[in-house]
């Protein structure tokens, strides 16, 4: 049986971080159990799979014995095993690869490579949507998700090498029809290189963001609470102010000068900067030029002398004039 | 029209607005008064017996053929409004006009109906030139004339930046009827390809919509480019809804040469529009905007527009309100312009009834369904109060417009109500139920701000201002403001 399930959330696998966050647009393919009646080496499957570990959360190292249901394409007897895995991570391996050709999906390079051994985890980098729409566009048609690199995990380390060893440079032949089989593969194994080092960034900048959320909340709660008690107090000035003039209204005593009340209705509690309006009167961007407005060339440019040319001495203000003259003159140059 | 080209030009006016040919003809007629009858050209047929005080109150009565005049029918458009009835038959007539109208009073199709008309008689390349200020504006003014002109089939062309630039340059090699540009890149298409000027030889008009935006001195050079380009026997219509120092030197130094349509003072605001204001605090100012969001129905709003001040507002209050679950678009100048389309037509559609923009949106949009727009910073102009709360109660339909006016904005709000003439209101709410979603809004606030930080806005805002500077250096604008600086310090 041959069931896999495309996943583009985080969530259900080991990685901590939410796509939409990444803003890489992973995709990651998580084969559950992929059978090929034709291989016969892979008789067993090795329960390494991502949603399960993930679901039991850190113990993973002794949880791996599982009774797995294979089954055989060509209605071979359903084969029951028993295996117990002793992976710690430790025993897996790396590799990258450095261009993916065009058309390939995680799907397809994990079916090409499973042939050469156990494949755990695989991520391909989107390339550019911004680029890839411009390509479209020139060459008619959407070509599906392009991807530039990416790395495979392998169950063994041993088998990681020895696959990137053997197929660096090589072409990647398959069938003949299939649209990579003049591609070159470029694989190269990682050494000392886990999983975990691509993720660490991420998971490290999630909890960071998460921290600082919790913070950012409970500086939202703070700030909250000022302002209600800033409304509260608000209204209590304002019932205190209704009821005083209730009273003087009334005719109460102790009330009978005005000119009490008036103080208090002038008090002032806080003054306020005033942003200033740009009325017309003071454009400060100037006017245009009258040339462009009517032209009538003795009027030209009159609007431009600054605001200071009074303050000028009289031969700095001839040099201004004389410069600007010149300008006055081009203009007349159509 | 007819005697335009033989009349000499003076050798002395290298550049101006108004054409010089076109309106010697007109010379000592003054047209400063609004009220002057508009005189019935020689094609008119007489008023009809129905006419108000000789005001023609048809389509046809101003001239106009009769498909234009059964296009105006069937986009219901019934009778013309004041400005349209002053400024149709002067342009038919062949002066260079200059209008000021109210937002909403159908300036567009004041200028666009006589375009057509002129152009249905004389098809041919580049016939009309259209600069307005901002990009969407430019759309939206493509598809105007496109409804106006269906039955003409016209080819219209759009010409702003933010687009594909060689495909722009390929639609005008294939002259369309009208172009519809933006000041930047019209200059650019002008100055860098050498074919392009030579489509303009021949233009009827130009028109400059939002007339006192386009006349600032940000765009001058722009300007000066578009002027050389285009022939002197033209007809240059100027349109707008407020008065700036430009337009009045403007109509000073033209005021014998062309038709002047003012339909007020200065600036003022429609009468259909109920205009409100909240005084709050600065730092509730959200959670104040989502309890009149959330309460939207029950006041039987169909979309609103919400104006900031800054981009940097715009991007916090779409994640914010993205983040609160009230379904919001924004407009504003850090966005590409597909998105910026995108957004706007997502608005339009009603598939989102709530729209955040900058002042990019403030002026000559068009759309019916707006009923409420929040002013959530009060603009510094007073003259770009009145062209956003011009967004709403178009055509006489009624709007609302609600200003959040915090403690130090109280200077200009004054400043803002002596320039309309007008008082705001208060806004009746309740300040316990708007204090109910406190938590949320400054919980939400927090992660959209966190969220900022992560996308990346402020590295992308960093990248715009030096660009921006660069401009303005350019131009020689930046210079002058930091020397006046100075000045005003010493």
């Amino acid at each position: 049986m041959r069931h896999e399930t495309w996943r583009r959330e985080w969530g259900s696998l080991n990685w901590p971080c939410p796509l939409a966050d990444l803003r890489l647009g992973v995709f990651l393919d998580c084969t559950m159990s992929e059978e090929e009646g034709s291989e016969e080496e892979r008789e067993l499957f090795n329960g390494a799979v991502d949603g399960e570990r993930d679901e039991k959360g850190g113990n993973e190292v002794e949880t791996k014995d599982k009774v797995e249901e294979t089954k055989k394409e060509n209605g071979r007897k359903k084969k029951k095993s028993n295996i117990v895995s002793v992976e710690d991570g430790s025993k897996r391996g790396v590799c990258y690869l450095s261009r993916i050709p065009p058309n390939m999906d995680p799907a397809s390079l994990r079916h090409m490579l499973s042939q050469y051994g156990e494949i755990d985890r695989i991520y391909l980098v989107p390339s550019d949507t911004s680029a890839a729409q411009g390509r479209r566009k020139r060459s008619g048609g959407p070509r599906g998700q392009a991807f530039s690199e990416g790395w495979v995990e392998f169950a063994k380390k041993g088998v990681a090498k020895r696959v990137a060893n053997m197929l660096n440079g090589e072409q990647m032949g398959g069938r003949r029809r299939s649209s990579f089989y003049y591609d070159i593969w470029n694989i190269k194994y990682l050494s000392k290189f886990k999983w975990d080092d691509l993720t660490e960034e991420i998971a490290y900048k999630n909890a960071s963001r998460e921290q600082k959320l919790a913070l950012e909340i409970s500086a939202a709660k703070k700030e909250r609470n000022y302002t209600l008690s800033k409304f509260a107090q608000a209204r209590a000035i304002n019932a205190i102010e209704e009821r005083l003039n209730k009273k003087r209204r009334n005719g109460d005593v102790g009330f009978t000068a005005d000119d009490r009340s008036d103080k208090r209705e002038a008090k002032i509690y806080r003054q306020f900067s005033q942003n200033r309006p740009f009325g017309n009167t003071n454009q400060k961007k100037g006017t245009l030029s009258k040339d462009i407005l009517a032209g009538k060339v003795l009027l030209l440019r009159t609007c431009q002398f600054p605001a200071g040319v009074a303050s000028l001495d009289g031969y700095q203000l001839l040099w201004w004039i004389a410069v600007n003259s010149l300008f006055l003159n081009s203009y007349h140059v159509q | 029209m007819e005697d335009a080209g033989t009349l000499p030009t003076p050798p002395d006016r290298p550049f101006s607005i108004f054409s010089n040919g076109g309106t010697a003809r007109k010379k000592g007629r003054n047209n400063a008064t609004p009220l002057l009858p508009p005189p019935p050209p020689s094609l008119l047929p007489p008023p009809p017996p129905h006419g108000v005080s000789g005001e023609a109150s048809t389509f046809a009565d101003l001239g106009l053929s009769n498909w234009a005049v059964a296009t105006c029918k069937e986009l219901q458009m019934k009778r013309p409004t004041p400005v349209q009835r002053h400024c149709i038959p002067r342009i038919l007539a062949g002066d260079d006009v200059l209008g000021l109208a109210e937002t909403g009073s159908g300036k567009t199709a004041a200028f666009a109906l006589p375009i057509l008309q002129r152009l249905a008689e004389e098809r041919y390349g580049v016939f009309a030139l259209v600069v307005t200020p901002t990009r969407e504006l430019a759309y939206q003014l493509a598809m105007q004339f496109r409804a106006l002109g269906s039955s003409l089939e016209v080819k219209c062309a759009v010409v702003v930046g933010g687009m594909d630039m060689l495909t722009q340059a390929k639609t005008l090699m294939q002259r369309p009827h009208i172009v519809i540009a933006t000041p930047g890149r019209i200059r650019f298409l002008l100055s860098e390809d050498s074919d392009i000027p030579r489509l303009f030889s021949n233009t009827k008009f130009l028109v400059l919509d939002e007339a006192d935006r386009v006349l600032d001195v940000g765009f001058e050079e722009e300007l000066r480019v578009i002027f050389q380009c285009v022939p002197k026997n033209r007809q240059t219509l100027l349109f707008s809804a407020t008065m700036t120092e430009n337009l009045r030197a403007l109509h000073e130094l033209s005021a014998n040469r062309s038709y002047f349509y003012e339909a007020y003072e200065g600036f003022k605001t429609v009468e259909t529009l109920k205009q409100q204001y909240i005084f709050l605090p600065e730092h509730v100012k959200d959670v104040y905007l989502l309890h009149i969001l959330s309460k939207m129905e029950d006041l039987s709003i169909r979309s609103a527009m919400i104006f900031v001040s800054t981009c940097r507002t715009c991007h916090l209050l779409d994640i914010l309100l993205e983040e609160l679950g009230q379904s919001a678009v924004s407009l504003h100048s850090h966005k590409s312009q597909s998105l910026r389309l995108a957004a706007l037509n997502r608005f339009k559609s009603r598939q989102v009834p709530v729209l955040l923009a900058t002042d990019v949106a403030s002026r000559g949009l068009d759309i019916p369904t707006v009923d409420l727009v929040i002013n959530y910073d009060i603009p510094r102009y007073p003259r770009d109060y009145v062209h956003r709360v011009g967004r709403t109660a178009r055509a006489g339909r009624e709007g609302v417009s609600l200003s959040f006016i915090t403690p130090s904005d109280v200077a200009l709000i004054h400043e803002i109500e002596a320039t309309i003439g007008e008082k705001l209101v208060a806004f009746e709410c309740k300040e316990n139920e708007v204090l109910e979603d406190i938590t949320k809004v400054y919980k939400a606030r927090r992660v959209a701000r966190m969220k900022m930080v992560d996308d990346g806005f402020e590295e992308r805002a960093k990248v715009r201002k030096s660009q921006k500077l660069r401009v303005l250096e350019e131009k020689g604008l930046l210079k002058k403001r930091k020397h006046e600086k100075k000045m005003q310090g010493s």
